[in-house]
């Protein structure tokens, strides 16, 4: 009850006073270029509609996942820093129903961004019957990917000393879980496809190209998911054991 | 005498190696006003984290309203607490701010609406419910901030410096708005300020803080009194054209020195005050003002800090 | 809509009395646009009394067309290892492999075995390429300007309600 109250909150200070529509704007701005160009075909000089179909899908999922870690990442050491955190933990509300609720509110950022590709994601993959599939794809592994990494900012957040500390080291973060994916070819090698299973971002990504641009059944590659699906497990149980714990007035490693 | 409300023992905090709070014990009684004094880095604001269970002790216990520590949700609930530099969120208005905190306090929408709406008419903000605190001063949103207190009718208040950095009419008027609460509700206020006069006014307590330990509480007549019969030394101002005079007979007077500053006379005496003003008075000599040291709380709150800057 | 087909034909090679293992193919003939990518699984199996040693399979694209093929842009990995397989084994193995070429195309597939013994070919995989797809611009912009605008009005519409409430 509380954790909805909270999230209700957040999404209202989000969306109707906050960050959340300029930054959908942006994005979709991002979407409108990309998808122009891949449907012209004369800059980007796409072989075939999957592909541009794949591209704004992968740019939707990578930039779905960065906006909600940035927001995920501001939650607490934001409001730390803005002084109403203390307001926040002096009511009865559990720290549990806190950080729920903030994993809610970033994660409503990941559902605009999904929404907001979907009429690009049509316009493109008309007539090639790829549109469904596509958009599956995206909501399965992208909402794998923000939720993991919603939950990894928060604990970023509730564990850092400031404000920039928490962005920071959030981004290097998920600059470093990205880079792989520009690496070509990685999975050829037996080294290679470790790397790419074992790191959730390049995994997911890595599970949608395969489905959707090489045709594979969503069976055939299911293995390429298990580092996505720890990951949101893992992060959950992290944040459920240590929310309570690490949600606190002051942040940095050894603070009261 | 009213039951206690408030309950400290042995209160300890560490950071590190540094200790903040160090073996505090006290007691509030319902409906008191205690005002809580102490230079900065006195531990006051730790203090009040660790009773509004932000802040977890390191040693000691408390309780609250009779509620233990070890029921910090509990205590939460019937507490309220205006911290330190609180911050507002700019892009709420008064009134979604009151209510968020209401529904969070378990009010429903309806009843965190009421409530919502009588708090800022309380607090003087009625007309301004509507706009964004982003467009409030600052005394308006400590204001706020007492409203937002109050949201859960708390049996215990905790006001952290809540007339910092206002000017005076700003600090009368929270001081006021303070005594009001504590008077209309009989809820127990612990008031952390610096605007010593002012405490002396609102306050029925005191409890003074130098280094994390209490140095001194009880009532602010006691507190006062026991500085003042230490002291022996006071300021005589008469006419600056009178001035030369009045040091002359003051210094004849055995066991008094005399420092002269414009028309000020600052003197010190072995045997007290009364007949250093006799004397003064019978060399007709026009006394404008006589005040003596010790007989303020900020003099006391001083000596007891060692001139600790408040 | 479809432009071009290109056809990959598996060139079968008869395998040699003397050879131990078999490779097939899931499938003989595919369809698709220039930019597509297929994905070949074929299955190989050790159909001689005595284990193998290692591996190699390798896939191979031929024109029936004359159209120039470089294997490369095809599939940046044809050639994959396998482990040795005992009597009667077997062991999967496909390729992703983007055609980036027009026309009509076998594709086959080989396995190397060590020593002297001869290769094994799998079936030809017939493939038709049909040519590239031309996008609709005309698709396309309408929602590269809708979205952006009604999310602009969004925007809009936030900052004057916090104008209003200032």
């Amino acid at each position: 009850m509380s954790a909805r109250i909270i999230a209700g909150q957040e999404c209202r200070d989000l969306w109707l006073s906050g960050r959340g529509p300029v930054l959908t704007f942006a994005y979709a701005l991002l979407l409108s270029a990309v998808t122009y160009l891949a449907a012209t075909n004369q800059i980007l000089n796409f072989l075939e509609q999957r592909e541009s179909v794949n591209l704004v899908l992968q740019i939707a999922v990578a930039v779905g996942v960065l906006l909600t870690l940035v927001v995920a990442a501001d939650a607490i050491s934001g409001e730390r820093e803005r002084g109403t955190l203390e307001s926040l933990l002096l009511t009865p509300v559990s720290r549990g129903s806190i950080v729920l609720g903030k994993l809610v509110a970033a994660m409503s950022l990941w559902g605009m961004v999904f929404v907001v590709a979907v009429p690009y994601l049509w316009v493109l993959g008309n007539g090639v019957a790829v549109v469904g599939e596509a958009l599956l794809l995206g909501l399965v592994v992208g909402t794998l990917l923000a939720l993991s990494m919603a939950a990894v900012g928060l604990l970023i957040s509730a564990r850092a000393s400031t404000n920039k500390v928490s962005l920071a080291a959030s981004l290097f973060l998920l600059l470093a879980l990205f880079a792989p994916t520009q690496l070509p070819a990685m999975p050829t090698s037996s080294v290679g496809d470790l790397l790419v299973r074992i790191n959730p971002v390049t995994a997911g990504m890595h599970y949608i190209g395969l489905v959707l641009l090489k045709g594979h059944t969503w069976t055939q590659d299911l293995s390429y998911l298990i580092s996505p699906v720890v990951a949101v497990v893992a992060t959950a149980v992290a944040l459920i054991v240590l929310g309570p714990r690490i949600v606190r007035l002051t942040g940095g490693v050894g603070s009261g | 005498m009213p039951g206690v409300t408030l309950e400290a023992r042995e209160l300890s905090k560490w950071f590190g190696s540094r200790t903040a709070v160090d073996s505090v014990s006290f007691t509030v009684h319902e409906g008191e006003v205690i005002g809580l004094l102490g230079p900065n880095g006195a531990g006051k604001t730790t203090t009040i984290r660790m009773l509004s269970t932000v802040l977890a002790p390191t040693g000691g216990d408390f309780a609250v309203a009779g509620v233990p520590s070890s029921r910090p949700a509990d205590i939460r609930a019937r507490i309220g607490v205006l911290p330190e530099s609180a911050g507002y969120p700019p892009h709420q208005t008064g009134l979604e701010y009151l209510m968020y905190h209401g529904r969070l306090f378990g009010l429903s929408r309806d009843e965190a609406r009421q409530t919502a709406v009588r708090l800022l008419a309380q607090v003087g903000l009625a007309d301004r419910a509507q706009t964004r605190i982003a467009t409030y001063s600052r005394g308006m949103r400590q204001r706020l901030g007492i409203a937002r207190a109050l949201v859960n009718n708390p049996s215990v208040m905790f006001l952290d410096e809540p007339t910092l950095g206002l000017d005076p009419a700003g600090q009368r008027e929270i001081l006021t708005l303070v005594r009001t609460i504590a008077e209309a509700r009989g809820t127990t206020v612990v008031l952390s300020t610096h605007t010593l006069p002012e405490v002396e006014q609102v306050c029925s307590a005191v409890l003074i803080m130098n280094e994390g330990k209490v140095v001194v509480s009880g009532s602010v007549a006691e507190v006062t009194s026991t500085e003042a019969a230490s002291r022996q030394s006071g300021r005589l101002r008469v006419p600056p054209d009178q001035v030369a005079r009045a040091s002359e007979v003051l210094q004849r007077l055995p066991g008094v020195s005399v420092e002269v500053s414009k028309d000020v006379v600052t003197v010190t005496s072995a045997d007290g005050m009364n007949n250093l003003v006799s004397a003064v008075l019978d060399a007709g000599i026009t006394l404008l003002s006589f005040e003596v040291d010790g007989a303020r709380l900020s003099d006391a709150f001083l000596a007891m800090t060692r001139g600790g800057t408040s | 809509m479809r432009l071009l087909l290109a056809a990959l034909v598996l060139a079968l090679f008869p395998a040699t009395a003397s050879a131990t293992v078999e490779v097939t193919v899931s499938e003989s003939r595919i369809t698709g646009t220039v930019g597509q990518y297929l994905n070949i699984r074929s299955t190989v199996t050790n159909t001689g009394p005595s284990p193998t040693g290692k591996l190699i399979a390798h896939l191979n694209v031929a024109s029936l067309n004359d159209v120039y093929v470089d294997l490369e842009d095809w599939t940046a990995a044809p050639t994959q290892s396998l482990p040795p397989l005992g009597p009667g084994e077997r062991a999967e193995v496909s390729w992703d492999v983007q055609a980036v070429n027009a026309g009509v195309f076998n594709v086959y597939a080989v396995v190397l075995p060590d020593g002297s013994e001869s290769l094994s070919v799998s079936p030809p995989i017939h493939v038709e390429v049909a040519g590239r797809r031309t996008l609709s611009a005309g698709g396309a912009l309408p929602i590269a300007l809708i979205v952006p605008i009604l999310l602009g009005i969004a925007v809009y519409a936030v900052r004057r309600r916090l104008q209003n409430t200032a």
